[in-house]
């Protein structure tokens, strides 16, 4: 994997939910990732767009009761180890233009690349191939 | 040892007389009996992250599509739903 030495890093959703879940395909490659995170290698960053997703995969798509799947969320959160960043003012014009420029991204992947842009986050860790269509972020495949 | 900085805390009057009998018997100055005791407590808490994240770690086991996610699928499965409502 690239050095990412001190680089703030946004961990996607689809890397948490290889990291809780044993049978993911990357399961074993989620687990070498926070084993980095846990040595501090790197700034890892969580969008509360990441958080929203994690907890409506493990409602709808897990089927753990919403009252559980919170405090398997919490648990990414309440340690204050991953800097959580939010939608701020510079998020909708940073938005707008991906959106006009890279046709090929879902529009949801661009709010959460606007998110960390917006935030001084140039680097997503992903299992997702489409982001290395974004030219405006650097893209680790964690696959 | 990185670089110092020199700044005030307050402490309660029976904790500061502790911490002059322990620099005086283990002849350590007070300032290195504070740091030793931040550091400790810094570790504990690198720790416990540990151990926290360790609890969630491969505690699921969902086979399939339902145990990965896609964000595309997810959202437009989700906008067809909300738009056929």
């Amino acid at each position: 994997m690239t050095n990412l030495s001190g680089k703030k890093c946004l961990i996607d959703t689809n890397i948490l939910v290889a990291y809780i879940n044993q049978s993911h395909p990357f399961h074993l490659n989620a687990k070498k990732l926070f084993q980095k995170i846990l040595k501090k290698e790197f700034k890892p960053v969580l969008s509360s767009q990441n958080l929203l997703e994690l907890t409506a995969v493990l409602v709808h798509a897990f089927k753990i009761p919403q009252e559980k799947a919170v405090l398997d969320v919490e648990l990414f959160v309440k340690d204050l180890f991953f800097e959580i960043i939010y939608p701020n003012s510079d998020v909708l014009s940073n938005f707008f233009n991906l959106i006009k420029k890279e046709s090929s991204i879902h529009t949801i992947d661009a709010f959460l690349i606007a998110t960390a842009l917006g935030n001084g986050v140039e680097t997503v860790i992903t299992t997702d191939k489409q982001f290395t269509k974004v030219k405006e972020i650097t893209t680790i495949l964690l696959i | 040892m990185s670089q110092l900085i020199r700044t005030t805390i307050t402490l309660p009057v029976d904790l500061y007389e502790q911490l002059r009998a322990a620099s005086f018997y283990q002849r350590k100055p007070i300032s290195q009996l504070i740091r030793e005791g931040a550091e400790r407590i810094l570790l504990q808490k690198k720790n416990v992250v540990g151990v926290t994240l360790k609890k969630i770690e491969g505690k699921y086991k969902v086979v399939g599509s339902k145990g990965q996610f896609n964000r595309a699928q997810f959202y437009d499965k989700l906008i067809r739903k909300k738009m056929s409502d």
